[in-house]
């Protein structure tokens, strides 16, 4: 009976994940100037525009690398200031060959007159935030008075904070006048030498070479042969003590966490961590093979992973959201625990959703594993706000990135451990009453076999919070999803008709090399679709040229899913 | 054993000729001894090859050397005793030793994946092979001219061989490890011991009653084996070969 409950709670939580239609409110005109320049002279304008914006403090540097896919060239991103306040979403990018800028894109906001003195101060805003987020903020987290770019059409001073809750992470922005709440969204972004390497076995039964450190007798899941320091850490089925450490932040990860195996034989049996320890690791070398990056930050930020954060016996006693945070997901949350990936650990053998559906350990997969970490790839450089538009460009980058991972280890194919355009099929298994029994959650090559649109017109209008997906964020990317696999296989797209002769499989490289320019080098924090396309075109022609086959195959596959 | 081809140039005793030996070809054949001590060349070259392997990241390196022994000096003394007539015994001991690189390559696995072993190469130097051999011989002598004399030898060899070998390299790598470079060898030497034959002929000429000088052609061959730590095979080697020298023939 509790079994079945669960089953239809869980049933509940799903079909609602993927079958919002709801129609989006008319949130009005923004004075709001979308900055992608295409002729050489508007760049130079807009560069002149950004300098005279820098020296007057209206756009500051939050942000510069180098390009490691270009040589000689960086990449800067500037924020948005009014009156020493940020404005929420005002965001520029530039990319500079030398002195000169190359490209620039972003959202400026005009025509700002208005006072920034908040009635209410620091500290009360702070009660405010901590009563309607249910938890204390830390230092590191208080509030930080910002204009937001209002709903009507006009703007809001606000307190921004982000609240650690028990099993979330909300970003709060209170009115700094009345203390309403008026915008709210989660910041999880989900997913449905001392060293030696020793063997392990993953969740599909796969025997791999786990790279581990020994330590007093045992080996612990320390990865010291990668630049960055990759850690998993396994909490032993302690929900509580998760909640604390990822959410509450009341506590830290220790060194007593980190996953130990449980003998001194050279061969890891703990499936889920044996996963989580090596796909990070596969993500770790995929992104610096590919693009030269290193790591999260670019800077070998440490890797973080977290299993068993709950037990597999306690799904029966657990709430809904502890469920769906826990058990039926994996997220990377830049906020928690100094940033983590967080793996879930699926159904106990033998359960099921109601409609047939059964999860597997979520680190089983390596494109969910790859998701995850770029969506840690996205807080450190374009930050795509989690929410609309660009929340659905950072889901459909985490899922290009995270597909492309998979054919760069795998070998294409169908079933376990095989490459393909599907999201999670070797951890999300089905089931015959869910999306015509496809495994998986979404599909990159048809986005509308698992309720996603595949083409603009189709787009999906929910309000922006995170009762309704962060306003859709894991529909819509189904539509640049489906572009980023146009442009390599080719292929019809069946709303429009439109066709698209891809680059072919053998030249992947080359798409997935313009759009992780376009989204961790050149895309401004809140773009949209248009501006995706926009930014995508000027990727492509960087590193190929104007009208390359690359930039062509992007061209026709932005224009196939409706975006122009 | 094999007998195949190594050629040892020895120097060996020939017995001494002149006009002695054209009186004694026919009558008094009175020198009985001769000692011969010879400088020469060992010219011909062995190429042999041995593999070690060892457990690198759950799968095995495997590291190749192939070693070439190319020609060198050789030493040689040795003493030829008559018995009856035109028949003797003699022992001979000839020296060889030469210093060369190994050419190393191998592979190495990856330490994330299975199957992605990684290319090695490089160079081994100063690997030294030392053979001491020992040959006895049963030797027909005709004398010739008076000052001349030729002797036909043939018999057992007695080989003790050292070798430097390639034990072990070490190599750097760093991520993502998709390949793996050479940094050194380590050698160790190793010995062994196995009997050959010999076969060969010197030429001598007397300049006074009791010295002259003289050549000579030998081959001598075995084929050897050298125990090597951490292969599971030994590393077989031929040993031995042509030698030619000419040197001092002191006769009584």
């Amino acid at each position: 009976m509790r079994r079945l409950t669960w089953a239809i709670g869980v049933t509940f939580v799903f079909v609602a994940w993927y079958s919002f239609s709801w129609e989006r409110a008319v949130y009005g005109q923004i004075p709001v100037l979308t900055v992608a320049p295409t002729t050489p002279e508007s760049v130079r304008d807009w560069d002149n525009t950004v300098n005279r914006m820098a020296r007057t403090d209206e756009l500051r540097v939050r942000q510069q690398r180098a390009d490691t896919l270009v040589l000689g060239r960086s990449i800067e991103r500037l924020a948005q200031y009014y009156r020493g306040v940020r404005v929420w979403g005002g965001d520029v990018s530039r990319q500079l060959d030398g002195p000169s800028a190359v490209s620039v894109f972003g959202t400026v906001y005009q025509g700002l007159d208005f006072d920034v003195t908040p009635t209410l101060d620091r500290d009360v805003a702070t009660t405010r935030l901590q009563n309607v987020g249910g938890s204390l903020l830390t230092p590191s987290t208080e509030p930080e008075l910002v204009i937001l770019p209002d709903d009507g059409g006009a703007f809001r001073l606000a307190w921004m904070a982000t609240v650690h809750t028990r099993t979330d992470v909300v970003r709060f922005f209170i009115d700094a006048h009345t203390g309403d709440v008026v915008r709210r969204y989660s910041m999880l972004q989900r997913q449905s030498p001392n060293s030696t390497v020793i063997h392990g076995i993953g969740v599909l039964g796969d025997d791999k070479k786990v790279s581990v450190t020994p330590f007093a007798g045992v080996f612990i899941a320390v990865d010291s042969l990668r630049p960055p320091a990759i850690k998993t850490y396994d909490l032993k089925g302690d929900v509580d003590r998760a909640i604390a450490i990822i959410f509450e932040n009341s506590t830290s990860l220790s060194p007593a966490d980190i996953a130990s195996s449980s003998s001194t034989t050279a061969t890891w049996f703990d499936a889920p961590v044996v996963d989580a320890h090596t796909y990070a690791g596969y993500t770790y070398d995929y992104y610096y093979k590919r693009f030269g990056r290193r790591g999260l930050d670019n800077a070998n930020r440490s890797l973080l992973n977290i299993v068993h954060s709950v037990k597999r016996s306690d799904i029966f006693d657990a709430s809904d959201a502890v469920f769906s945070t826990f058990y039926a997901n994996a997220f990377y949350c830049g906020q928690c625990a100094g940033g983590v990936m967080v793996f879930g650990e699926g159904l106990p053998g033998g359960v099921y959703l109601s409609n047939g559906e059964r999860f597997d350990y979520f680190a089983g997969a390596l494109d969910v594993v790859a998701h995850e970490l770029t969506h840690g790839v996205t807080n450190y450089s374009s930050q795509l706000e989690y929410v609309n538009e660009s929340g659905a460009l950072n889901e459909a980058f985490s899922d290009m990135m995270g597909t492309s991972v998979e054919f760069f280890f795998q070998k294409p194919g169908n079933g376990p451990l095989k490459a393909d355009y599907v999201i999670g099929e070797d951890v999300d298994t089905c089931c015959a009453l869910r999306f015509g029994a496809h495994d998986g959650g979404r599909s990159m090559a048809d986005p509308a076999l698992y309720g996603q649109p595949d083409h603009y017109s189709k787009l999906v209008v929910l309000p922006p919070d995170n009762e309704h997906d962060n306003g859709g964020v894991h529909t819509n990317s189904g539509i640049p999803n489906h572009a980023f696999y146009l442009a390599i296989e080719g292929g019809t797209n069946r709303t429009s008709g439109i066709k698209v002769q891809g680059l072919g499989a053998s030249n992947r490289e080359q798409i997935e090399k313009v759009f992780y320019r376009a989204f961790a080098q050149l895309m401004p924090s809140n773009a949209n679709f248009a501006m995706a396309r926009t930014v995508t075109l000027r990727a492509a022609q960087d590193l190929y040229g104007l009208n390359s086959a690359p930039y062509n195959a992007v061209r026709d596959a932005w224009t196939a899913v409706g975006v122009n | 054993m094999r007998a195949s081809t190594c050629i040892s140039l020895t120097l060996v005793l020939s017995a001494g000729a002149g006009e002695r030996t054209v009186s004694a070809q026919s009558a008094a054949r009175t020198d009985r001894v001769r000692i011969s001590i010879n400088v020469g060349a060992q010219p011909s070259s062995i190429t042999f090859a041995g593999s070690t392997t060892k457990a690198v990241y759950l799968e095995n390196a495997v590291v190749g050397t192939t070693y070439g022994v190319r020609g060198g000096q050789s030493f040689d003394g040795g003493v030829l005793v008559r018995v009856v007539g035109n028949f003797g015994v003699g022992v001979a001991v000839s020296s060889f030793v030469k210093r060369q690189d190994g050419a190393v390559a191998g592979t190495i696995p990856h330490p994330f994946f299975y199957n992605t072993p990684r290319a090695i190469a490089g160079t081994a130097g100063g690997l030294e092979r030392n053979e001491l051999v020992t040959h006895i011989q049963a030797a027909y002598v005709i004398s010739s001219a008076g000052k001349v004399d030729f002797a036909l030898s043939g018999g057992p060899s007695f080989f003790s061989v050292k070798q430097g070998l390639v034990s072990d390299i070490t190599y750097t790598e760093q991520h993502p490890y998709d390949s793996a470079t050479f940094a050194t060898a380590l050698t160790t030497t190793v010995g062994a011991s196995k009997i050959g034959f010999n076969a060969g002929a010197d030429v001598g000429v007397r300049l006074s009653k009791n010295v002259g000088v003289g050549g000579l052609v030998r081959f001598s061959r075995t084929s050897i084996e050298f125990p090597l730590p951490g292969a599971t095979t030994n590393v077989k080697s031929d040993a031995g070969g042509v030698q030619v020298a000419g040197g001092l023939r002191l006769f009584f």
